[in-house]
Parts: C-alpha cells; sequence; structure tokens
C-alpha cells in the first residue's frame, strides 16, 4: 500500500502493518549522547506509550521522527519508506506546549492550522466542523482561545495537529495539566482515532495513562530502549510472577507468623509470592492451624510505577 | 514588604540576560550618538559646510574680489555647476538659471549671485548700492541665515577695500587738482552723503522693495531682513563685528572708511524654495517621525516570530507545509501592509495640518512603498537577530533611536558636522527622508527620486535575505 494514499485516517490501515520504524538512531549534542541506537516499531492503528525520565532523551526522538532535528545516525521509515519531506506530512505533531494563537478564535485556530497542513480549501470547513465536535467545542468555536480553559485549549491543541488527518500522530505530553475530566476526554478522542486505524506515539510522564490507554510502552533511558512490552510484558519481564499478597485478620496472632510482616494496628499480614497458584493454598491452611480467620486477602500485581523505578533507579533526573 | 518587591526587580534584572549589561549602557549609547552628533555639528563650532553655488553677473574687480573671497570661505562649499564658467579668481561659477534650479532641486542650500553693476554700485552713496542676492532653500533655514552672514561678511571687506582705493584715486586726483584746478569738477553725486555735522553718512536701509522675479519651480520671495536683526542671534555675528581680521589690517578702514558698513553691504534674501509652504516646518518633521513610527511598528509585529518561538507555534507551522522563506515572506507582507497603511493614515491626518501629498501621490506612494518594504525588512531582521521579545525590545530601541538620531528623524541632518551627515547615508532613515523631501518640500517628479527609490529597495531586499539567513536557527533545532 502507497503511504500517500494512507494519509487520510479514514483509510482502513491492517493493524499488523509497521506504520513507524525507528532503527538504531543516534543523536548526540555538545552535552552528551541523546539517542544511543533507539529502535523500535509502531504498528498501524496502535497506540505506543514512550516513558523515560526526564532528559532520557524521548523529545529528542520526537523531534527526529518530525525532522526538526536531523539524527546523526539511524533510519526512521513510515509505512516501508524512508521518511522524507514529502512523506512527513502524513505525520501528525501535538507539542507539549499550547502551540495556537491566543487571540484567534477555535475556528479561526483551526482553519489556519488545517491550511499550514495542506488540508484543501474546499475540504477546510468540513475539517473544521469535524474538529469541533470531536473536542466538545462546537458550543465555542467563536471564542478566543485565551479563554478557553486548560482542558479546551489541550483539546483544541491536539485537533489542530490533526487537522489532515494523518496516519501516525506523535503526542508529547498530551494531557499535562489539565484535571482528570479533560484526560479521559482526551483519551476519548484518541480512542476515536483508534477506529481509523490511526497510530499513536505518546511520550507522558503520567504512568497511568500509559497503562490504561496504551497497547505498548516503551521505556527508554540515556537514549536507550530499556523495556518494550504490554504493561504485563514488562512487568512480568522486571518483577517476575512475584506478587504482593496482604492478609488481614479477626485477631492479633498470638506468635510471629514466619515470612510475613505483622502490621498490629489493621491486623494485617504482607508477603511476597513467587507463585501464588503454587503458593497461597498452603500458606492460608498455615494460618487456619494457627487459629486465624482470614478476613481479607488482597494480591497485588507490581505497578508500572515500581517497574518504572526499578529499571531507572530513583535518582533525580534534572 | 516593599523591599521584598524591590529584591524582586532587582534579581529580575541581574538574572536577565545582559539586561543589567543594556541598561546601564543605552544611556551611555544614546549620549555617545549625540556627542558625535553636536560635537562636531552645531555644538562644535564646526558646522558641515553649506554647499552653494555662485553666480556673477558682473565683470567688475569688486565682484571677482567678492567671488574669490566666498570661495575661500572655509562654511562654504562651492558646488561646480552643469554650465560651469570659470571666473577669474578660479572659483566655479553656473549661471543664474541653473543656480536657481540647483537650489530648487535641492542640490544646494543656496545660490549667491552677484548682479550686473554691482561693482560699480559700491562707489555710489548707500542707498544706492546693488544687494547680492541669496537664492535660499528656506528648508534649511540654518543655513540661509550662515549664507547671507557670511556675503554681508565678505561684502562689506570687499567695499572697503574699493572705498580704500577709491580714496587713494581721491587723494591722487586731489593732489593732482591741486596742482590743476580744472579737474575740481569732479561728479560728487554719486558719492555717499553726509549729515549735517559732516562725520557719517546718512544711514538708509540697504534693502529695498525689489520685483519678485517668475521662478520655474517654486514661487519664490523676497525677505527684506533688517541687517541689524538678521546677524543679531547668528554665531557669525562677531566676524561681522570684527571685519578686518579675515584679509589683513588694511581692512580695519572698513570702519573708518565713512558710514555704516552693514549699510553699505546689502543682501537680498530671495525665499526660493517653500515659501509657499503652508507648514514648512512640519512637512519637513513629518517623515522623519512616519520613519521612526513605522520602524517601532514593524518590529513589534516582526517580534510575533519570537512569540511563536516560545510557544512552539513556530515550531507547529515549521512542521506544515511552510518553509520559513514562506513564513518570512507571508510576515514581510503582513507587516508591510499594516505598515503601508499606517503611513497613508498617519499623512492623511497630516492634512489637517497643510501637509498635502496630493500633489505628487505617484512619488508619496513609491517613496512610502520602499521605505515601508526596507522598515519591514529590518524588523525582521531585528527579530530573527534577538532571542526573545526581551532582548528584542531593548535592542531595536537602541538601533532604531541611533539610526534615527542619525538619519535626520530626531535632529535634522543639515546641522550635523559633514562627517555624520556622510555616516548618516548608512541608515535608511536619511535616504526615506530625501525621497520624502523630495516629494513634500522640492514636489519633484518620480524620475528625480530614483536614487533613493533604488536604495531603499535594495536594502529591503537585502534586510530581508539577512534575516531568512539569520532564521536557520529555527529550522534545525540542531
Amino acid at each position: 500500500m502507497n503511504a500517500l494514499t494512507l494519509s487520510n485516517a479514514e483509510s482502513t490501515i491492517a493493524p499488523s502493518r509497521v506504520a513507524l520504524c525507528v532503527e538504531d538512531a543516534k543523536k548526540s549534542y555538545a552535552q552528551g549522547l541523546a539517542l544511543d541506537g533507539v529502535t523500535f516499531e509502531l504498528k498501524g492503528g496502535e497506540h505506543l506509550a514512550l516513558l523515560g525520565p526526564n532528559g532520557a532523551g524521548k523529545t529528542t526522538l520526537i523531534r527526529c521522527i518530525s525532522g526538526r532535528v536531523k539524527a546523526d545516525f539511524g533510519a526512521f521509515q513510515l509505512y516501508g519508506e524512508d521518511l522524507n519531506q514529502e512523506n512527513r506530512s502524513h505525520l501528525g505533531i501535538v507539542p507539549q506546549e499550547i502551540a495556537l494563537y491566543p487571540k484567534l478564535t477555535a475556528r479561526e485556530n483551526l482553519e489556519v492550522f488545517g491550511r499550514i497542513y495542506g488540508v484543501p480549501r474546499r475540504k477546510i470547513r468540513e475539517r473544521v466542523d469535524w474538529a469541533l465536535q470531536w473536542t466538545d467545542l462546537k458550543d465555542r468555536p467563536g471564542d478566543q482561545c485565551r479563554t478557553f480553559s486548560g482542558g479546551m485549549k489541550r483539546r483544541l491543541n491536539i485537533a489542530a495537529g490533526i487537522m489532515h488527518r494523518p496516519s501516525v500522530i506523535l503526542l508529547d505530553e498530551p494531557t499535562v495539566g489539565v484535571d482528570p475530566q479533560s484526560r479521559e476526554r482526551i483519551f476519548e478522542m484518541l480512542e476515536e482515532l483508534r477506529k481509523n486505524g490511526t497510530s499513536l506515539l505518546l511520550t507522558t510522564h503520567q504512568l497511568e495513562d500509559a497503562e490504561t490507554h496504551c497497547d505498548r510502552i516503551i521505556i527508554i533511558d540515556h537514549g536507550k530502549v530499556i523495556a518494550n512490552g504490554t504493561r504485563n510484558q514488562l512487568i512480568e519481564n522486571t518483577t517476575g510472577s512475584k506478587r504482593q499478597l496482604s492478609i488481614r485478620l479477626d485477631r492479633l496472632p498470638s506468635q510471629p507468623v514466619e515470612g510475613f510482616i505483622l502490621h498490629e494496628r489493621d491486623k494485617r499480614l504482607d508477603t511476597v509470592l513467587e507463585d501464588v497458584g503454587r503458593d497461597l493454598p498452603p500458606l492460608l491452611k498455615h494460618l487456619s492451624a494457627l487459629g486465624l480467620e482470614v478476613q481479607d486477602v488482597d494480591i497485588r500485581a507490581p505497578s508500572l510505577q515500581t517497574v518504572f523505578l526499578k529499571l531507572t533507579g530513583r535518582e533525580l533526573r534534572e | 514588604m516593599i523591599g521584598t518587591i524591590f529584591r524582586i526587580g532587582y534579581l529580575n534584572l541581574k538574572n536577565g540576560d545582559s539586561e543589567i549589561v543594556l541598561t546601564l549602557t543605552v544611556p551611555l549609547v544614546f549620549l555617545s550618538i549625540f556627542a558625535l552628533i553636536f560635537d562636531n555639528g552645531i555644538g562644535g563650532g564646526s558646522t558641515g559646510k553649506v554647499k552653494v553655488v555662485l553666480v556673477n553677473e558682473d565683470d567688475s574687480a569688486a565682484s571677482v574680489d567678492l567671488i574669490s573671497s566666498l570661495g575661500g570661505d572655509p562654511a562654504l562649499r562651492i558646488i561646480k555647476g552643469e554650465k560651469r564658467q570659470d571666473d577669474p579668481s578660479g572659483v566655479a561659477l553656473v549661471d543664474l538659471e541653473v543656480a536657481k534650479m540647483d537650489v530648487g532641486n535641492g542640490l544646494v542650500k543656496a545660490a549667491i549671485a552677484i548682479p550686473s553693476g554691482w561693482g560699480a554700485s559700491l562707489v555710489k552713496k548707500p542707498s544706492k548700492i546693488l544687494a547680492v542676492k541669496v537664492f535660499s532653500d528656506s528648508f534649511d533655514p540654518v543655513a540661509k541665515q550662515i549664507v547671507s552672514s557670511i556675503v554681508k561678511s565678505q561684502s562689506i571687506r570687499v567695499t572697503a577695500r574699493q572705498k580704500r582705493l577709491q580714496a587713494k584715486a581721491s587723494a591722487k586726483a586731489g593732489m593732482a587738482a591741486a596742482t590743476d584746478p580744472g579737474r575740481e569738477a569732479i561728479d560728487r553725486s554719486d558719492l555717499p552723503e553726509r549729515d549735517p555735522r559732516g562725520k557719517q553718512p546718512v544711514q538708509q536701509q540697504p534693502v529695498q522693495q525689489q520685483p519678485v522675479q517668475q521662478q520655474p519651480v517654486q514661487q519664490q520671495s523676497v525677505q527684506k531682513q533688517p541687517v541689524q536683526q538678521q546677524h543679531g542671534d547668528h554665531p557669525l555675528l562677531p566676524a561681522l563685528e570684527v571685519p578686518g581680521d579675515a584679509h589683513g589690517p588694511q581692512d580695519e578702514s572698513v570702519v573708518s572708511g565713512g558710514g555704516d558698513p552693514l549699510a553699505q553691504a546689502p543682501v537680498e534674501i530671495v525665499d526660493f524654495v517653500g515659501d509657499s509652504k503652508q507648514n514648512p516646518i512640519l512637512s519637513s518633521y513629518a517623515a522623519g517621525i512616519v520613519v521612526v513610527f513605522v520602524l517601532f511598528s514593524a518590529t513589534g509585529f516582526a517580534g510575533t516570530l519570537l512569540d511563536e518561538n516560545e510557544t512552539q507555534t513556530l515550531e507547529r507551522l515549521l512542521n506544515g507545509r511552510v518553509s520559513m522563506l514562506q513564513l518570512l515572506a507571508g510576515k514581510w507582507l503582513f507587516i508591510f501592509c499594516i505598515g503601508f497603511l499606517q503611513v497613508i493614515c498617519m499623512f492623511l491626518w497630516a492634512m489637517f495640518y497643510g501637509i498635502n501629498f496630493t500633489n505628487n501621490v505617484v512619488g508619496f506612494l513609491l517613496v512610502t512603498v520602499a521605505t515601508v518594504a526596507a522598515a519591514t525588512s529590518f524588523a525582521l531582521v531585528l527579530a530573527t537577530f534577538c532571542k526573545t521579545r526581551g532582548q528584542l525590545n531593548t535592542v531595536s530601541m537602541i538601533v532604531i533611536l541611533t539610526m534615527s538620531a542619525m538619519g535626520g528623524s530626531m535632529v535634522p541632518r543639515y546641522i550635523m558636522s559633514e562627517t555624520m551627515q556622510t555616516m548618516g547615508r548608512i541608515t535608511f532613515n536619511a535616504w526615506a527622508l530625501d525621497g520624502y523631501n523630495k516629494v513634500f518640500w522640492y514636489g519633484m517628479p518620480v524620475s528625480e527620486m530614483l536614487l533613493e527609490l533604488s536604495i531603499l529597495l535594495a536594502m529591503a531586499i537585502v534586510f530581508f535575505c539577512l534575516a531568512r539567513l539569520m532564521a536557520v536557527r529555527w529550522e534545525q533545532v540542531a
């Protein structure tokens, strides 16, 4: 399939097809290495989260893909073709800042950015109407952008970046600084795009967003991809099958229970199980034998934050 | 709390990019510029030479003497006209009509014309001495005063020499008469009248009503200048009061030669250009104001580039189908249109004050287009040079005010030293003002403005290319 025909997100794209491929991308600045052989793939219709601490190389990677920074080495392909000035127009880029004209109305902003991204004049009106509907700003098309709330500006900011209906969208922190309701609305909007086969590469520090709304997660640090997979795969690969077990009892045990940490205040025992299926039944039997009645059992898998901190360390990155 | 607020201001200043340096150096820069303008300009006593052309319609020895004296005057620069003829004194002369054209076209500030019979009239009584004419351009009132004062001063010296020669001749004649009584019958009717006490000649106002001559370029007016008043507040006054300094001790006989020396050197000033203007001062300064305003306005609009860069809107634009060249061209066109509209509005409003551009609409529009084009491109240069809006504000203030000072928008260039006038040519303010002066003051056709138009448009192109080069830094972040 020709990449040009994929520029319109309304086109049907085979989900398994690789939309964006980055291979061995390297980039160094005077301060040091920003990208050190980054390799990953983004499939058609996939939502991929790009995680990493500050200074890990996320923004440099996005800028290399968008063409704003020239990589020292590596290959960047869009639907099998090397990225160039021509097919980069099929990328949609949503910057972290509210890159809108504050004195222009919502409609005017959408119109000018539509034109900037090459939407034909005859289609502008239709696209603007669609974007206003999509962003829930259909009631305020004539209001100046500077009068909008943070969430409204964020939604408009995203819409302005995809007026040309790109097949691959790069979003840099699209939900930073917005309330939970706006965040949910933004992800609903992005989910709508998935139906059309649009691929998303999303950089974020909101690990919960990555866990909840993305199909796959890449963790990048010191310019390298250090983890790549689904949430469960990352957890499995990082912490294995261990689970956190917490058991609440009816009363405090008369003697310490081996292998457990006792929390006297809420009569709770904590431990880590290597294999829940194998280790939990004998443990419950043992407690019963001690004359203790189990009131509640809580089994938790390690969170993405646990994985993230385990992989990238707890040192502050400034 | 007040102290804390003060400290916040101080810390912001201290931590700003070069702000504290700029805050302290800007006043020094301005002081230096104006010192440079005035130190060798009007303040330093070495005003730039006044460009004049000389016309000698008299063939007498006295007129040659005056031409020679004027040619040697350090305050005048004698311009050689197209139809020049060599005066016996070696000073370049032009015909009267050419001289008038040169003044009318603004090539020279004044034309000094010695009328036919002037030399012969010197030996007559003061009321019959012919006046030397100064055809002036009232756009530069200082030059007019300087030239008229110099002409008076030099005329007095020449007159004194002629009187002395005449006295010597009379003495010889007297001695001869003593031996030959038949020579008593000298016609004394042309000699100066003496008062009843027989000591001084009767003083008469030497500038008499002259018929207004029809001029080809502008309606002229004859200005009767009371001699005393005219030189009374001029810096060259001392030269008039001590006329013998420049030409040796023999000139001291001027005062003792009989009569008021000023009365014996009448000068007739003809306001050749500008007298018919309704508001000559405003029309000459309006252009200067407009150019400064357009520069500031254009820079303000060009600063949107920096705003867009700060909010990543610029990056978003460049991620689209816009090239940097297109982006700058679009900005340029918008700023140009706004500037053009502003100039039109300003001059339409100025019509209420007597400034009329409708007499030369084509010339006005062309000069305005060229000026606004150059200002727009220059504003883009400033915007692409600076990194932040704050830096642009400071830099533009320094650069624009400096250019305005040097280019004549704030201080008329004719009062600057010649060096400063030449240096002012590197600013487009000077060329723009020259263009507007040709429109409003001299009413010249477009063909006479080609130099200014060409230079302004060339500057517009060069500045735009420079802005494009400096904008490269935004195209590739690294």
